[in-house]
């Protein structure tokens, strides 16, 4: 084989193989499960002990964020209930220290987008069933969750499909909605 | 104006012959400018940008580099970088994570009182917005107000308090200084403070407290003379050492003599609202006459303008009260007659260079509108060698006018109910005792700084240096602090307690985050140097329980929670009381008027962005460009058109002022329109102290005045001006992006003349007429067009109307569209390679003669074009229209081509040349970004979005409640910057919203409308009104 076959043939590959990682590759945080500081089970609270969403994330139909709930919401049963779990006496210990708990984040929009929570949920719930409904649409059934992983990739396309679904229910396409 | 219904505009002294000469012939239109004068870039923009780049990148090398940093692209393909939530351990109530909560707040300094409405994010405050229902502003704010949210999170503020070890400052704990400084008073015998005037109350009433323990003594000093020349001649006038609460909306002739009162006099917000009210189109127009000598906002926006001799107010004054005396209550007063007898109509004009039958007729309107008219002077321009004497002469005018009680009120003053100035003669006393070390403890309190705004009269190196104790109470460290002994550091505004009082309206300034530092608020300090609180512990309790029952004074009436909700508490006007005005006070004002100055003068004027120089360390405020002289970063000698050419100066010649052996050099700049033989010279630039920003930009010169101990003279000081060989460039931005006047759709069109229509009252019918029969002629001339027509199909179209009559050009707009959209200031080399990055920019034209031109303001900004020449450029389709009518732009999108740019025609896109915030912004100047808004990284285009972030928050928040945006829901910042309401923002799509209305008015335009570009921004000419009625 000549060394200009060789070029042709090294290129050619290359190519192949960029455009399948590309294409083919699934998106790099869909399965993100990072170990968080508190060991916190979605599917005991949010499954078996069927707690609404918003008991905790308290802003998700109202503002931009879902949020995190303070440590004083968890007080709120936690001052009484499974005092001796070591998991529970650290968030004693948070709280009575003052100390925040400095929680991974896993679904994390990338610079340039804008996203706001309440909207999407007044879109997505038709008040009937539970929140969790609208929720699951972009983060999947964590009321099954032990540890929360992300499910959706949450990119441009992702997105986009989504609105282009529900044009009729007044989703917008344009840029200016999310790139601002 | 001309047939066509156009007036010839031009823009600056150098480049008036090249603009006027195209626009007054049709021939040579076609043709390009010869040089780049109006190009996109300046001409040295390839130099500058070799300097910036690093030399020793060559391209070879570049390829390797960016060879590896291909490889080490693909090696990275790891997760992203991990990022933590932190949220509350408990939540405040109400606060929902991410949302914004407004606290109403009153920002107060020496200069005025602001009421404004802080916007905090998770607990820090953001921007700065105006409380819309306040009685005196009515929700206008200036530009030094937006410019409060930069100061705050300036990182040169002091974090702690400080004390001297080996003349270097350590910072020691609150408990030391406090033991230290108490033992020191304890064997004080002769204390001192030194103040700037000041608006609150209950800071005035414990300084009191310490001066009636300590039997010491307050020197409160005015760095402006904004209040004291009035104060001073009040008490001579009036036995009433207080400043009035004016009113100009009650006015239907105002006569201003080199009071800005636009712009920088007194309480300029709340006279440009009541300004704004006077200016419909109708037979009740206000008319304002202005009579200067500097070129001043006020003067910029007058119906009339005329050019004053330097230092002669008191003569132009007295000459028309002259005139008016044998019509006047007066008439009889025989000592008054012998008074005003030199004042004959020749000598007035021989002196003050207006002609005779001016001054009749101005002496004619203001008489047929007397109890409705008003005069007003003073500010840094007028101040004399005998305060006051210019107010004096001015009160006369009033009284004749009988002007007090109807627009002039004493009952509800702007200044002096709780403090007064002290007076020149104990100024003076103070810095006799100074200079003959009589005082052991000198206190300087709330950043005040005698060593920079006071004359030099006295050697304040030397003197200061020989005072025992000095204790510095402030939140830089200026001037007069670098000499202190100790440093007590003050909270900023937003977090501490406070209060203040103006006009009859009482508020209470709230802390809305924790201290960023180990600082205190001001009332705090003085109660611990008063020893009113014992222990050392929760200080701040101690000064709010005191607060608390010392607002029963001023707002008895009103519930301490309800207070601190408005913002404010205006109590029942009082019944007014008649003042008497003293005929001896005009002894020594009409002597005064006889012998006027001649010869070379130096005047000083407060700048609108920079104004005492107390906040000059903010880069914004540095950058925002002056509304006459359009110049940034520094300050420089104004000099006329006429004494230019005497001198051969041109703009950015270094000149030499020489004044009783002391100089300084300072760029020349010619002003069209400044008085013959004056020298007028930005006052609050050159600091020395060791703040970044401030630093060595421009010249001190409030060092020149001619202080003595009955006033000072900073208006007319004789000096010599030398040219030197030396030159400089000029940080100037007044033909920088300026609307190119060469290309055109037929080469024959005189575009620059048409983009500010004006107007007069007198010739209004006629000109509506020819502005229709243009507008139809232009609509007639649009074609198909080339691509679709865009079809708007969703509930919305933004528009925006600008009021060219209520526009007075403050830029209030530009310094609230900084503070919202993350813009960055880049600094005095980059204004002059023409990068400066303001998105909303306000255009300075300059109608007739070089000597007495008249000037025009123009707020440009991107006019969202419905056919947007930008968009069809972009090879990315990074800036696309949405279906409500924005001229979208996706930062991450562009690649930095630039075609855009060069494409519009309204010049409104910026690119970013370098990296301004990347690496730049210091702790903790990253929580003034307003975290709505991106941050444009280096090779991005940027401009006007119509603030979709505040649309995009509107809509969120209608859609969850089932419903459309409301009329006036969304605002944007520059429309919420406006002070006179001007800038109009809405929906075109609803027939009832205001912006609709103005769309139909009979005075709205749209710019460059021949081009079809159908811009969303519809312009109202301006009306002067010309009539003598």
């Amino acid at each position: 084989m000549s060394s200009s076959n060789v070029i042709v043939a090294f290129v050619f590959v290359s190519i192949l193989v960029f455009f399948g990682w590309f294409f083919f590759s699934p998106a790099p945080m869909v399965g993100n499960a990072p170990v968080q500081p508190i060991q916190y089970s979605h599917k005991f609270h949010a499954g078996e002990l069927d707690l609404d969403c918003r008991y905790c994330h308290t802003g998700v139909d109202q503002g931009k964020k879902a949020g995190v709930p303070p440590v004083e919401t968890c007080m709120n049963c936690h001052s009484s209930v499974g005092l001796s779990k070591p998991e529970i006496k650290k968030i004693i210990k948070s709280y009575n220290d003052e100390v925040p708990i400095e929680w991974i984040r896993i679904h994390n929009l990338p610079d340039h987008v804008r996203f706001t929570h309440a909207p999407h949920i007044k879109a997505l719930w038709d008040k009937k069933g539970p929140i969790k409904e609208a929720c699951m649409a972009c983060h999947g059934d964590v009321s099954s969750m032990e540890v929360v992983e992300q499910k959706e990739s949450l990119n441009m396309g992702f997105c986009i499909d989504c609105h282009r679904d529900n044009v009729d229910k007044g989703a917008e396409i344009t840029c200016g909605t999310c790139h601002y | 104006m001309d047939k066509q219904g156009t007036t010839a505009l031009w823009r600056s002294v150098e480049s008036k012959s090249l603009e006027l000469e195209k626009s007054s012939s049709d021939v040579d239109a076609g043709k390009k400018a010869p040089d780049s004068t109006f190009s996109e870039f300046p001409k040295q923009i390839r130099e500058y940008l070799n300097s910036h780049l690093r030399k020793d990148v060559d391209r070879k090398k570049f390829l390797k580099v960016m060879g590896a940093s291909l490889t080490m692209a693909a090696a990275s393909c790891t997760p992203r970088k991990i990022e933590k939530i932190i949220p509350y351990i408990s939540r405040p109530r109400n606060t929902i994570p991410g949302e914004a909560v407004y606290y109403a707040s009153s920002y107060h300094d020496s200069l005025q009182v602001s009421p404004v409405l802080v916007k905090t994010v998770e607990g820090k405050p953001r921007k700065i917005e105006p409380i819309d229902d306040h009685p005196l502003s009515k929700g206008g704010l200036n530009a030094h107000a937006f410019a409060t949210i930069w100061d705050l999170y300036d990182p040169d503020r002091l974090k702690s308090p400080r004390g001297k070890l080996d003349s270097v400052f350590v910072d020691i704990s609150w408990d030391s200084v406090q033991k230290k400084i108490s033992s020191i008073l304890e064997s004080s015998k002769n204390i001192r403070i030194i103040s700037k005037n000041s608006f609150s109350p209950v800071e005035s009433d414990l300084v009191n407290k310490f001066v009636s323990r300590h039997d010491a003594k307050e020197i409160i000093y005015d760095s402006v003379g904004n209040i004291q020349e009035i104060q001073d001649g009040n008490q001579d006038s009036y036995r009433r050492s207080v400043v009035p609460y004016y009113r100009f909306d009650k006015a239907d002739i105002v006569l201003s003599v080199e009071a800005d009162f636009l712009g920088t006099w007194l309480d300029s917000v709340m006279y440009a609202k009541q300004y704004a009210t006077r200016r419909k189109v109708d037979s009740k127009m206000q008319k304002v006459i202005s009579v200067e000598s500097n070129y001043s906002l006020t003067g910029a926006n007058a119906d009339e303008r005329f050019i004053l001799n330097p230092g002669t107010h008191i003569t132009f004054i007295l000459g028309l009260a002259g005139t008016l005396l044998s019509r006047s209550s007066y008439a009889k007063n025989v000592k008054i007659k012998k008074l005003l007898s030199p004042y004959s109509s020749s000598f007035v004009t021989k002196e003050t260079g207006i002609a005779s039958n001016v001054l009749e007729r101005i002496a004619n309107s203001l008489w047929k509108h007397r109890r409705r008219s008003l005069v007003v002077s003073g500010g840094i321009g007028t101040r004399n060698a005998h305060s006051g004497s210019v107010q004096v002469a001015t009160n006369f005018l009033n009284t004749i006018l009988e002007n007090e009680g109807f627009t002039i009120n004493y009952n509800v003053p702007y200044y002096g109910e709780f403090q007064k100035i002290s007076s020149f003669q104990e100024q003076n006393d103070f810095l006799e005792e100074l200079k003959e070390r009589k005082i052991d403890t000198l206190i300087i309190n709330k950043n005040a700084n005698p060593f920079f705004d006071l004359s030099s009269s006295i050697d304040w190196d030397k003197v200061l240096k020989s005072v025992k104790n000095i204790i510095y109470i402030g939140s830089h460290l200026n001037e007069t602090a670098e000499y202190a002994h100790f440093v007590l550091a003050t909270d900023h505004a937003y977090e501490s307690w406070s209060d203040s009082y103006t006009q009859g309206v009482y508020a209470v300034t709230q802390p809305v985050m924790e201290p960023l530092y180990e600082t205190k608020s001001l009332g705090n300090i003085w109660m611990l140097l008063t020893d009113l609180v014992k222990s050392s512990g929760d200080t701040q309790k101690w000064f709010l329980s005191y607060l608390k029952s010392f607002k029963k004074s001023y707002a008895s009436r009103i519930k301490w929670e309800n207070l601190l909700k408005n913002g404010f508490y205006r109590s029942k006007l009082p019944k007014y009381l008649a003042l008497r005005f003293s005929t001896s006070s005009l002894v020594l004002t009409s002597k005064l008027g006889l012998s006027n100055p001649k010869g070379v003068l130096l005047g000083f004027y407060s700048s609108t962005s920079i104004m005492d120089g107390s906040g000059g360390n903010i880069s914004f405020r540095q950058e925002l460009p002056d509304p006459i002289t359009k110049t940034t970063w520094g300050n420089y000698a104004l000099i006329s058109p006429f004494d230019a050419k005497a001198y051969h100066l041109e703009s950015g010649d270094i000149v030499e002022i020489e004044h009783n052996s002391h100089s300084f050099e300072i760029p020349a700049f010619i002003q069209p329109g400044l008085a013959k033989g004056l020298i007028s010279v930005a006052i609050g630039h050159g600091h020395s102290s060791s703040t970044q920003v401030a630093k060595d930009v421009g010249v001190n010169v409030a060092c020149f005045s001619e202080f003595s101990k009955t006033g000072i003279n900073s208006s007319a000081i004789s000096v010599k001006l030398i040219k030197t060989q030396k030159r400089t460039d000029v940080a100037t931005t007044q033909l920088h992006n300026a609307i190119d006047d060469t290309v055109d759709h037929k080469g024959t069109q005189k575009r620059v003349a048409r983009l500010v229509q004006n107007t007069t009252l007198s010739n209004y019918s006629s000109w509506v007429d020819i502005k229709k029969r243009k507008e139809e002629k232009i609509a007639k001339t649009h074609g198909k067009g080339l691509y679709p027509k865009k079809e708007y199909n969703s509930d919305y179209k933004w528009g925006m109307s600008i009021d060219l009559n209520a526009c007075i050009g403050c830029s209030a707009c530009v310094v609230s569209c900084y503070s919202e959209n993350n813009i960055p200031a880049v600094g005095r080399e980059e204004v002059i390679a023409g990068s400066e990055m303001s998105w909303i920019r306000i255009d300075r034209y300059y109608v007739g003669s070089e000597d007495e031109p008249q000037t025009l303001f123009q707020p440009i900004l991107c006019q969202h074009c419905e056919n947007a020449p930008c968009e069809t450029v972009c090879p990315v389709v990074a800036t696309t229209h949405t279906e409500d009518g924005l001229n979208h732009m996706a930062y991450n999108r562009c690649i930095g081509t630039r075609y855009c740019a060069n494409n519009c025609p309204f010049k409104v896109r910026r690119f970013n040349w370098f990296e301004n915030w990347e690496g730049k912004v210091q702790d903790p100047m990253q929580y003034a970004l307003n975290s709505d808004v991106i941050v444009r990284s280096r090779g991005v285009i940027e401009k006007c979005s119509f603030c979709i972030q505040r649309i995009a928050e509107k809509r969120q928040k209608a859609k969850s409640e089932d419903r459309i945006i409301r009329d006036g829901e969304v605002k944007t910042a520059c429309q919420q910057g406006c002070p006179t309401n001007a800038i109009q923002f809405g929906n075109v799509k609803d027939e009832v919203s205001i912006v609709s209305k103005h769309k139909k008015d009979e005075r709205s335009y749209r710019i460059l409308d021949e081009l079809n570009v159908k811009s969303s921004i519809h312009y109202m000419a301006k009306v002067r009104n010309d009539l003598w009625s």
